[in-house]
Protein backbone atom coordinates (compact mmCIF):
# COMPACT_ATOMS: atom_id res chain seq x y z
CA UNK A 1 0.00 0.00 0.00
CA UNK A 2 1.05 3.64 -0.61
CA UNK A 3 -0.30 7.11 1.34
CA UNK A 4 -2.69 7.25 -1.80
CA UNK A 5 -4.49 3.63 -0.68
CA UNK A 6 -5.57 5.53 2.49
CA UNK A 7 -8.59 7.71 2.80
CA UNK A 8 -10.13 10.34 5.58
CA UNK A 9 -13.65 8.86 6.19
CA UNK A 10 -14.84 10.48 9.23
CA UNK A 11 -14.38 14.38 10.25
CA UNK A 12 -15.87 16.09 12.93
CA UNK A 13 -15.41 20.01 14.38
CA UNK A 14 -16.57 21.08 18.17
CA UNK A 15 -17.92 24.49 18.56
CA UNK A 16 -15.33 26.99 18.08
CA UNK A 17 -15.41 30.24 20.14
CA UNK A 18 -13.00 32.81 21.69
CA UNK A 19 -13.86 31.06 24.79
CA UNK A 20 -15.79 27.98 26.07
CA UNK A 21 -16.14 28.12 29.75
CA UNK A 22 -18.41 25.46 30.15
CA UNK A 23 -16.00 22.80 28.09
CA UNK A 24 -12.87 21.31 29.37
CA UNK A 25 -9.98 20.28 26.40
CA UNK A 26 -10.90 16.86 27.39
CA UNK A 27 -14.76 17.12 26.75
CA UNK A 28 -13.40 18.58 23.17
CA UNK A 29 -11.10 16.50 22.35
CA UNK A 30 -14.01 13.32 23.26
CA UNK A 31 -16.34 15.05 21.33
CA UNK A 32 -14.07 15.33 18.43
CA UNK A 33 -12.81 11.86 18.09
CA UNK A 34 -16.12 10.09 18.91
CA UNK A 35 -17.88 12.23 16.63
CA UNK A 36 -15.36 11.85 13.62
CA UNK A 37 -15.55 7.90 14.26
CA UNK A 38 -19.59 8.16 13.96
CA UNK A 39 -18.91 10.39 11.57
CA UNK A 40 -17.07 7.51 9.42
CA UNK A 41 -20.13 5.19 10.14
CA UNK A 42 -17.55 3.25 12.21
CA UNK A 43 -17.64 2.06 16.17
CA UNK A 44 -14.89 3.07 18.57
CA UNK A 45 -13.64 -0.35 19.05
CA UNK A 46 -12.96 -0.25 15.12
CA UNK A 47 -10.23 2.54 15.85
CA UNK A 48 -7.01 0.80 16.41
CA UNK A 49 -4.17 3.48 15.87
CA UNK A 50 -4.52 6.95 17.81
CA UNK A 51 -2.42 10.70 16.85
CA UNK A 52 -4.98 12.02 19.48
CA UNK A 53 -4.00 14.68 21.66
CA UNK A 54 -4.83 13.20 25.28
CA UNK A 55 -4.95 16.33 28.07
CA UNK A 56 -6.79 15.09 31.19
CA UNK A 57 -7.85 15.12 33.77
CA UNK A 58 -7.46 10.92 34.08
CA UNK A 59 -5.48 8.63 31.82
CA UNK A 60 -2.12 10.85 31.37
CA UNK A 61 -1.71 13.87 29.81
CA UNK A 62 -0.04 13.65 26.48
CA UNK A 63 0.23 9.79 26.28
CA UNK A 64 -2.52 8.78 22.86
CA UNK A 65 -2.68 5.39 24.72
CA UNK A 66 -4.57 6.67 27.43
CA UNK A 67 -7.42 6.89 24.32
CA UNK A 68 -7.71 2.79 25.11
CA UNK A 69 -10.02 2.96 27.63
CA UNK A 70 -12.30 5.66 26.26
CA UNK A 71 -12.33 3.53 22.77
CA UNK A 72 -12.91 0.08 24.51
CA UNK A 73 -9.71 -1.59 23.25
CA UNK A 74 -6.11 -1.91 22.63
CA UNK A 75 -4.15 -0.05 20.24
CA UNK A 76 -2.11 -1.33 17.52
CA UNK A 77 -0.36 2.01 16.85
CA UNK A 78 0.11 5.71 18.65
CA UNK A 79 1.50 8.53 17.79
CA UNK A 80 2.16 10.84 21.28
CA UNK A 81 3.24 15.02 20.29
CA UNK A 82 0.72 17.65 20.26
CA UNK A 83 1.83 18.51 16.47
CA UNK A 84 1.50 15.00 15.49
CA UNK A 85 -2.04 14.48 16.87
CA UNK A 86 -3.51 17.27 14.19
CA UNK A 87 -3.78 18.38 10.83
CA UNK A 88 -2.08 17.31 7.77
CA UNK A 89 1.16 16.14 9.80
CA UNK A 90 -1.21 13.62 11.76
CA UNK A 91 -2.91 12.78 8.69
CA UNK A 92 0.68 11.90 7.16
CA UNK A 93 1.58 9.96 9.93
CA UNK A 94 -1.68 8.07 9.98
CA UNK A 95 -1.58 7.30 6.41
CA UNK A 96 1.82 6.39 6.69
CA UNK A 97 1.25 3.89 9.57
CA UNK A 98 -1.95 2.18 8.03
CA UNK A 99 -0.34 1.91 4.51
CA UNK A 100 2.40 0.48 6.51
CA UNK A 101 0.07 -2.32 7.66
CA UNK A 102 0.84 -1.04 11.50
CA UNK A 103 -3.05 -0.41 12.05
CA UNK A 104 -6.17 -0.46 10.33
CA UNK A 105 -8.20 2.41 11.31
CA UNK A 106 -6.90 5.52 13.27
CA UNK A 107 -7.98 8.94 14.51
CA UNK A 108 -6.18 12.11 14.68
CA UNK A 109 -7.14 15.29 16.65
CA UNK A 110 -7.60 16.71 19.87
CA UNK A 111 -9.35 20.06 21.72
CA UNK A 112 -8.49 22.98 23.85
CA UNK A 113 -10.67 25.14 26.27
CA UNK A 114 -9.60 27.64 28.98
CA UNK A 115 -6.52 28.81 27.97
CA UNK A 116 -6.79 31.76 26.24
CA UNK A 117 -7.80 35.71 27.88
CA UNK A 118 -10.57 37.83 25.93
CA UNK A 119 -9.54 39.70 22.76
CA UNK A 120 -6.14 37.85 22.71
CA UNK A 121 -4.05 37.91 19.52
CA UNK A 122 -2.47 34.24 18.85
CA UNK A 123 0.49 34.53 20.93
CA UNK A 124 3.78 32.37 20.41
CA UNK A 125 5.55 28.93 22.15
CA UNK A 126 4.56 28.59 26.23
CA UNK A 127 8.26 28.27 26.95
CA UNK A 128 10.49 31.14 27.58
CA UNK A 129 12.67 31.11 24.68
CA UNK A 130 16.29 33.14 25.90
CA UNK A 131 17.15 35.06 22.56
CA UNK A 132 13.33 35.97 21.44
CA UNK A 133 11.38 36.58 24.44
CA UNK A 134 14.18 39.48 25.75
CA UNK A 135 13.55 41.50 22.70
CA UNK A 136 9.60 41.34 23.20
CA UNK A 137 9.18 39.52 19.96
CA UNK A 138 5.90 37.00 19.70
CA UNK A 139 4.23 35.40 16.98
CA UNK A 140 2.99 38.80 15.42
CA UNK A 141 6.20 40.23 15.42
CA UNK A 142 8.27 37.52 14.76
CA UNK A 143 5.69 36.81 11.76
CA UNK A 144 6.11 40.38 10.65
CA UNK A 145 9.74 40.12 10.03
CA UNK A 146 9.18 37.84 7.43
CA UNK A 147 6.60 39.88 5.71
CA UNK A 148 8.38 42.90 6.33
CA UNK A 149 11.46 41.25 4.04
CA UNK A 150 8.74 40.33 1.78
CA UNK A 151 7.41 43.16 0.97
CA UNK A 152 10.75 45.30 0.98
CA UNK A 153 12.15 42.83 -1.90
CA UNK A 154 9.04 42.48 -3.81
CA UNK A 155 7.36 46.06 -3.02
CA UNK A 156 4.03 44.20 -1.31
CA UNK A 157 1.73 46.48 -0.52
CA UNK A 158 -0.12 46.67 3.00
CA UNK A 159 -3.28 47.19 0.69
CA UNK A 160 -2.49 43.47 -1.17
CA UNK A 161 -2.00 42.24 2.21
CA UNK A 162 -5.65 44.09 3.94
CA UNK A 163 -6.90 42.05 0.29
CA UNK A 164 -6.01 38.92 1.68
CA UNK A 165 -7.69 39.58 5.61
CA UNK A 166 -10.39 41.27 3.85
CA UNK A 167 -11.45 37.78 1.32
CA UNK A 168 -10.91 35.67 3.64
CA UNK A 169 -12.81 36.98 6.86
CA UNK A 170 -15.68 37.72 4.56
CA UNK A 171 -15.68 34.09 3.88
CA UNK A 172 -16.02 33.38 7.52
CA UNK A 173 -18.52 36.14 7.58
CA UNK A 174 -21.15 34.00 6.07
CA UNK A 175 -19.80 30.41 8.05
CA UNK A 176 -22.41 29.72 10.69
CA UNK A 177 -19.85 27.83 12.44
CA UNK A 178 -16.68 30.57 12.41
CA UNK A 179 -15.93 32.76 15.73
CA UNK A 180 -16.44 35.54 13.71
CA UNK A 181 -20.21 34.64 11.73
CA UNK A 182 -21.49 37.77 10.85
CA UNK A 183 -18.75 40.37 11.49
CA UNK A 184 -17.88 42.08 8.39
CA UNK A 185 -17.67 42.42 5.35
CA UNK A 186 -14.54 44.30 5.58
CA UNK A 187 -13.17 46.00 2.84
CA UNK A 188 -9.19 46.71 2.33
CA UNK A 189 -9.59 50.01 3.97
CA UNK A 190 -11.60 48.81 6.96
CA UNK A 191 -8.07 46.71 7.79
CA UNK A 192 -5.96 49.46 7.06
CA UNK A 193 -8.26 51.51 9.58
CA UNK A 194 -7.67 48.92 12.28
CA UNK A 195 -5.10 49.25 15.06
CA UNK A 196 -1.41 48.40 13.67
CA UNK A 197 0.16 45.44 16.04
CA UNK A 198 3.59 45.22 14.38
CA UNK A 199 4.26 46.99 11.07
CA UNK A 200 3.20 45.53 8.45
CA UNK A 201 0.29 43.62 10.47
CA UNK A 202 -2.86 45.40 11.73
CA UNK A 203 -5.53 43.82 14.27
CA UNK A 204 -7.46 42.39 10.95
CA UNK A 205 -4.58 41.15 9.65
CA UNK A 206 -3.96 38.39 12.00
CA UNK A 207 -5.97 35.98 13.73
CA UNK A 208 -7.02 35.77 17.24
CA UNK A 209 -6.92 33.27 19.93
CA UNK A 210 -10.15 30.76 20.31
CA UNK A 211 -10.82 27.25 21.92
CA UNK A 212 -12.34 24.45 20.09
CA UNK A 213 -11.41 21.09 18.99
CA UNK A 214 -11.50 18.83 15.90
CA UNK A 215 -10.47 15.20 14.94
CA UNK A 216 -10.29 13.05 11.96
CA UNK A 217 -10.78 9.36 11.20
CA UNK A 218 -8.61 7.61 8.53
CA UNK A 219 -8.61 3.83 6.80
CA UNK A 220 -7.54 2.33 4.06
CA UNK A 221 -9.06 2.91 0.41
CA UNK A 222 -10.97 -0.61 0.44
CA UNK A 223 -12.76 -0.53 3.36
CA UNK A 224 -13.51 3.48 2.91
CA UNK A 225 -15.70 2.48 -0.12
CA UNK A 226 -17.98 0.64 2.38
CA UNK A 227 -18.76 3.44 4.05
CA UNK A 228 -21.09 6.27 4.04
CA UNK A 229 -19.00 9.33 2.34
CA UNK A 230 -17.38 9.94 -0.69
CA UNK A 231 -13.94 8.54 -0.98
CA UNK A 232 -11.44 10.97 -0.10
CA UNK A 233 -7.66 9.68 -0.75
CA UNK A 234 -4.74 11.40 0.46
CA UNK A 235 -3.05 11.92 -2.55
CA UNK A 236 -0.13 12.98 -1.85
CA UNK A 237 1.69 14.34 1.34
CA UNK A 238 4.94 16.29 2.70
CA UNK A 239 6.72 18.72 5.85
CA UNK A 240 9.25 20.71 5.86
CA UNK A 241 11.01 21.94 8.96
CA UNK A 242 13.52 24.97 9.22
CA UNK A 243 14.61 24.17 13.10
CA UNK A 244 13.68 24.49 16.63
CA UNK A 245 10.34 27.10 16.60
CA UNK A 246 11.23 30.72 17.33
CA UNK A 247 14.92 29.75 18.35
CA UNK A 248 16.55 31.77 15.36
CA UNK A 249 15.36 35.00 14.02
CA UNK A 250 12.67 34.63 11.18
CA UNK A 251 13.67 36.65 7.79
CA UNK A 252 12.74 36.18 4.69
CA UNK A 253 16.29 35.34 3.27
CA UNK A 254 15.90 32.17 5.30
CA UNK A 255 12.47 30.95 5.54
CA UNK A 256 10.98 32.66 3.00
CA UNK A 257 10.60 29.76 0.52
CA UNK A 258 10.39 27.16 3.35
CA UNK A 259 7.40 24.62 2.05
CA UNK A 260 8.76 24.87 -1.59
CA UNK A 261 10.43 21.37 -1.33
CA UNK A 262 7.64 19.73 1.01
CA UNK A 263 4.56 20.91 -1.72
CA UNK A 264 7.16 19.98 -4.55
CA UNK A 265 7.21 16.37 -2.87
CA UNK A 266 3.49 16.42 -2.34
CA UNK A 267 2.14 17.50 -5.81
CA UNK A 268 4.30 15.29 -7.45
CA UNK A 269 3.19 12.45 -5.50
CA UNK A 270 -0.10 13.04 -5.91
CA UNK A 271 0.75 13.54 -9.72
CA UNK A 272 -0.89 16.93 -10.00
CA UNK A 273 0.23 20.17 -10.17
CA UNK A 274 -0.77 23.29 -7.85
CA UNK A 275 -2.97 24.76 -11.08
CA UNK A 276 -5.13 21.56 -10.79
CA UNK A 277 -6.25 21.79 -7.08
CA UNK A 278 -10.27 23.32 -6.85
CA UNK A 279 -9.71 24.19 -3.27
CA UNK A 280 -7.07 25.55 -0.92
CA UNK A 281 -7.36 25.30 3.08
CA UNK A 282 -4.38 26.83 4.11
CA UNK A 283 -2.79 28.37 7.54
CA UNK A 284 -3.64 32.00 7.72
CA UNK A 285 -2.43 33.19 10.94
CA UNK A 286 -1.88 36.50 9.45
CA UNK A 287 -2.60 37.62 5.79
CA UNK A 288 1.09 37.85 4.02
CA UNK A 289 1.15 33.89 4.79
CA UNK A 290 -1.78 33.13 2.42
CA UNK A 291 0.49 35.32 -0.17
CA UNK A 292 4.16 33.63 0.69
CA UNK A 293 1.99 30.06 0.20
CA UNK A 294 0.66 31.07 -3.18
CA UNK A 295 4.48 31.30 -4.27
CA UNK A 296 5.95 28.57 -2.36
CA UNK A 297 2.91 26.09 -3.90
CA UNK A 298 3.63 27.17 -7.24
CA UNK A 299 0.85 29.04 -8.15
CA UNK A 300 2.81 32.13 -8.85
CA UNK A 301 6.03 33.00 -9.42
CA UNK A 302 8.35 34.37 -6.05
CA UNK A 303 7.28 37.87 -5.74
CA UNK A 304 4.15 37.79 -7.45
CA UNK A 305 1.73 36.92 -4.15
CA UNK A 306 0.61 40.81 -3.86
CA UNK A 307 -0.84 41.20 -7.09
CA UNK A 308 -1.90 37.73 -7.74
CA UNK A 309 -3.90 37.93 -4.69
CA UNK A 310 -5.16 41.45 -5.79
CA UNK A 311 -6.57 40.20 -8.79
CA UNK A 312 -9.37 37.89 -6.70
CA UNK A 313 -7.59 34.25 -7.41
CA UNK A 314 -8.25 33.78 -3.79
CA UNK A 315 -11.83 34.76 -3.71
CA UNK A 316 -14.74 32.25 -3.44
CA UNK A 317 -15.08 32.74 -7.29
CA UNK A 318 -11.88 33.43 -8.08
CA UNK A 319 -9.17 30.43 -9.87
CA UNK A 320 -7.76 29.15 -6.62
CA UNK A 321 -10.46 29.48 -3.82
CA UNK A 322 -8.48 29.64 -0.16
CA UNK A 323 -10.21 29.53 2.82
CA UNK A 324 -13.77 29.34 2.03
CA UNK A 325 -14.68 28.60 5.68
CA UNK A 326 -12.79 31.90 7.01
CA UNK A 327 -9.88 30.09 8.08
CA UNK A 328 -8.13 31.11 10.99
CA UNK A 329 -8.66 34.55 10.42
CA UNK A 330 -12.15 33.93 11.13
CA UNK A 331 -13.32 30.51 11.78
CA UNK A 332 -11.01 29.77 14.52
CA UNK A 333 -7.30 29.32 15.47
CA UNK A 334 -7.13 26.70 18.41
CA UNK A 335 -3.98 25.96 19.49
CA UNK A 336 -2.97 22.93 17.24
CA UNK A 337 -6.68 21.54 16.48
CA UNK A 338 -6.72 24.72 13.89
CA UNK A 339 -4.58 22.62 12.19
CA UNK A 340 -7.18 19.60 11.94
CA UNK A 341 -9.79 21.87 10.97
CA UNK A 342 -8.02 22.72 7.69
CA UNK A 343 -8.20 19.39 6.82
CA UNK A 344 -12.13 19.02 8.10
CA UNK A 345 -12.93 22.13 5.59
CA UNK A 346 -10.68 20.26 2.44
CA UNK A 347 -12.88 16.84 2.98
CA UNK A 348 -16.24 18.71 3.35
CA UNK A 349 -15.51 20.87 -0.19
CA UNK A 350 -14.39 17.36 -1.16
CA UNK A 351 -17.77 16.09 -0.07
CA UNK A 352 -19.66 19.24 -1.90
CA UNK A 353 -20.63 19.67 1.79
CA UNK A 354 -19.17 22.68 3.14
CA UNK A 355 -20.86 25.49 3.96
CA UNK A 356 -18.91 27.79 0.75
CA UNK A 357 -19.15 25.15 -1.36
CA UNK A 358 -16.92 25.24 -4.14
CA UNK A 359 -18.72 23.82 -7.16
CA UNK A 360 -17.45 20.50 -8.21
CA UNK A 361 -14.18 20.39 -5.85
CA UNK A 362 -12.12 17.32 -6.65
CA UNK A 363 -8.75 17.68 -5.29
CA UNK A 364 -7.96 20.27 -2.66
CA UNK A 365 -4.23 21.30 -0.66
CA UNK A 366 -4.67 21.49 3.08
CA UNK A 367 -1.71 22.90 4.75
CA UNK A 368 -0.48 23.87 8.11
CA UNK A 369 2.53 25.85 9.30
CA UNK A 370 3.66 28.32 11.73
CA UNK A 371 6.69 29.38 13.68
CA UNK A 372 7.22 32.31 11.24
CA UNK A 373 6.89 30.18 8.81
CA UNK A 374 9.37 27.37 10.41
CA UNK A 375 7.83 24.38 9.08
CA UNK A 376 5.11 23.71 6.52
CA UNK A 377 3.05 20.11 6.21
CA UNK A 378 0.84 19.68 3.80
CA UNK A 379 -1.85 16.79 2.33
CA UNK A 380 -3.08 17.00 -0.91
CA UNK A 381 -6.51 14.95 -0.60
CA UNK A 382 -8.71 13.76 -3.61
CA UNK A 383 -12.09 12.35 -4.32
CA UNK A 384 -11.63 8.94 -5.78
CA UNK B 1 10.74 49.75 32.07
CA UNK B 2 11.86 45.87 33.20
CA UNK B 3 11.44 43.38 31.14
CA UNK B 4 11.61 39.37 32.00
CA UNK B 5 15.46 37.88 31.23
CA UNK B 6 16.69 34.59 30.73
CA UNK B 7 17.83 32.44 32.89
CA UNK B 8 21.17 31.82 31.00
CA UNK B 9 22.30 28.78 29.98
CA UNK B 10 25.73 26.52 30.21
CA UNK B 11 25.79 27.89 26.78
CA UNK B 12 24.62 31.25 27.13
CA UNK B 13 26.18 32.33 30.87
CA UNK B 14 29.29 33.73 29.46
CA UNK B 15 26.93 35.81 26.90
CA UNK B 16 25.35 36.93 29.64
CA UNK B 17 28.28 37.85 31.61
CA UNK B 18 29.98 39.73 28.83
CA UNK B 19 26.76 41.46 28.68
CA UNK B 20 26.69 42.92 31.84
CA UNK B 21 29.80 44.10 31.11
CA UNK B 22 28.94 45.97 27.94
CA UNK B 23 30.36 43.65 25.14
CA UNK B 24 28.35 41.67 22.66
CA UNK B 25 29.91 38.11 22.40
CA UNK B 26 29.39 36.21 19.64
CA UNK B 27 29.87 32.33 19.34
CA UNK B 28 33.16 31.67 16.56
CA UNK B 29 34.18 28.24 15.52
CA UNK B 30 38.11 27.59 16.32
CA UNK B 31 37.94 24.85 13.82
CA UNK B 32 36.16 26.04 10.79
CA UNK B 33 36.25 29.64 11.98
CA UNK B 34 32.56 30.28 11.33
CA UNK B 35 30.36 33.12 13.41
CA UNK B 36 27.26 31.52 14.95
CA UNK B 37 24.41 33.23 16.76
CA UNK B 38 22.46 31.75 19.06
CA UNK B 39 24.57 29.83 20.72
CA UNK B 40 24.43 25.98 20.32
CA UNK B 41 26.50 22.80 21.90
CA UNK B 42 27.79 21.84 18.18
CA UNK B 43 28.93 24.18 15.44
CA UNK B 44 26.17 24.67 12.83
CA UNK B 45 28.72 24.94 10.30
CA UNK B 46 31.10 22.38 10.78
CA UNK B 47 29.77 20.10 13.64
CA UNK B 48 32.38 20.97 15.69
CA UNK B 49 32.77 21.65 19.83
CA UNK B 50 35.57 23.88 19.82
CA UNK B 51 34.53 26.89 19.50
CA UNK B 52 34.77 30.36 21.79
CA UNK B 53 33.38 33.38 23.02
CA UNK B 54 34.67 36.42 20.62
CA UNK B 55 34.03 39.84 20.78
CA UNK B 56 31.45 41.44 18.05
CA UNK B 57 33.13 44.97 16.84
CA UNK B 58 29.21 45.48 17.09
CA UNK B 59 28.73 47.10 13.73
CA UNK B 60 25.96 45.73 11.37
CA UNK B 61 23.17 45.85 9.21
CA UNK B 62 19.36 46.03 9.51
CA UNK B 63 18.04 42.63 7.34
CA UNK B 64 14.20 42.93 8.66
CA UNK B 65 12.40 44.91 11.29
CA UNK B 66 9.07 45.38 12.68
CA UNK B 67 7.34 48.24 14.75
CA UNK B 68 5.79 46.71 17.37
CA UNK B 69 2.58 48.59 18.41
CA UNK B 70 1.00 46.05 20.56
CA UNK B 71 3.45 44.49 23.66
CA UNK B 72 3.02 40.93 24.46
CA UNK B 73 3.64 42.27 28.30
CA UNK B 74 3.02 45.76 30.01
CA UNK B 75 7.18 45.51 30.60
CA UNK B 76 7.62 46.86 26.64
CA UNK B 77 6.64 50.72 26.21
CA UNK B 78 5.21 51.36 22.94
CA UNK B 79 6.23 51.63 19.63
CA UNK B 80 9.21 49.79 20.00
CA UNK B 81 11.49 48.22 17.33
CA UNK B 82 12.33 44.61 16.58
CA UNK B 83 15.07 43.80 14.32
CA UNK B 84 17.10 41.27 12.70
CA UNK B 85 20.81 42.79 12.55
CA UNK B 86 23.39 41.10 10.32
CA UNK B 87 26.64 41.23 12.69
CA UNK B 88 29.72 42.25 10.11
CA UNK B 89 31.14 38.90 11.68
CA UNK B 90 28.37 37.25 9.12
CA UNK B 91 26.02 36.25 11.94
CA UNK B 92 22.15 37.67 12.53
CA UNK B 93 20.61 38.06 15.94
CA UNK B 94 17.75 39.40 16.98
CA UNK B 95 17.26 42.68 18.74
CA UNK B 96 15.88 45.81 19.54
CA UNK B 97 16.54 49.49 17.59
CA UNK B 98 16.74 52.16 20.17
CA UNK B 99 18.41 55.77 20.33
CA UNK B 100 15.53 56.29 17.26
CA UNK B 101 12.40 56.99 15.80
CA UNK B 102 10.92 54.24 14.59
CA UNK B 103 9.32 55.48 11.37
CA UNK B 104 13.12 56.06 10.36
CA UNK B 105 14.32 52.64 11.13
CA UNK B 106 14.87 50.91 6.87
CA UNK B 107 15.94 47.76 5.89
CA UNK B 108 19.60 47.99 5.12
CA UNK B 109 21.33 50.46 7.79
CA UNK B 110 23.85 50.80 9.49
CA UNK B 111 23.50 50.36 13.35
CA UNK B 112 26.07 50.49 16.11
CA UNK B 113 25.66 48.51 19.10
CA UNK B 114 24.58 49.63 22.65
CA UNK B 115 23.41 48.57 25.65
CA UNK B 116 19.98 48.47 27.82
CA UNK B 117 21.22 47.94 31.49
CA UNK B 118 18.77 46.00 33.73
CA UNK B 119 17.87 46.73 37.03
CA UNK B 120 19.40 42.97 38.02
CA UNK B 121 22.91 44.76 36.83
CA UNK B 122 22.79 42.74 33.06
CA UNK B 123 22.55 44.57 30.27
CA UNK B 124 21.16 43.83 26.75
CA UNK B 125 22.80 44.54 23.54
CA UNK B 126 20.64 46.52 21.06
CA UNK B 127 21.75 48.36 18.80
CA UNK B 128 21.02 52.39 17.52
CA UNK B 129 21.78 54.26 13.98
CA UNK B 130 25.26 54.71 13.25
CA UNK B 131 25.49 58.40 13.53
CA UNK B 132 28.21 57.93 10.49
CA UNK B 133 26.62 56.34 8.33
CA UNK B 134 24.19 59.13 8.20
CA UNK B 135 25.56 62.46 8.09
CA UNK B 136 23.05 64.31 6.93
CA UNK B 137 20.49 63.03 9.73
CA UNK B 138 20.92 63.90 13.18
CA UNK B 139 20.74 61.38 15.61
CA UNK B 140 16.53 61.02 17.19
CA UNK B 141 16.52 60.61 20.69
Amino acid sequence: MALRDVAIVGVHATEQARQLPHRTSLDLAQESVLGAIADAGLDPRDVDGVAADWPGPGGRPGEAASWARVLGRPLNWVSDGLLDAAGARGVMKAAAAISAGLCDVAVVGGGLAGRFGPGQTVNGAEDYIEFTDVWGAYVVPLFALVAQGHMHRFGTSAEQLATVSATIRNNGSKNPEAVMCGKGPYTVDDVLASPMLATPFHLLDVCIAAEGGGALVLTTLDRARDLPHPTIAVLGAGMELSGAAYASPPQYSSVGRLGVSASTRALGMAGLTAQQIDVLSLYDPNSFEIIRQMEVLGLCEEGEGGPFVEDGNIALDGKYPTNPDGGCLAYAWNGTQQMTLKVVEAVRQLRGAAVNQVPDAETAIAANAGSAAGHYELVVLGRV
Amino acid sequence: MSRRLPVPTELSSAFWISAAGHRLAIPCCGNCGEHFFPPERLCPACGSTSWGYVESTGSGTVTSYTVVHRAPSPDFEVPYVIAVVELDEGCSMLTNLVHTDPESVSTGMSVELTFLDQPDGRALPVFAPDPGAHPDEPEKG
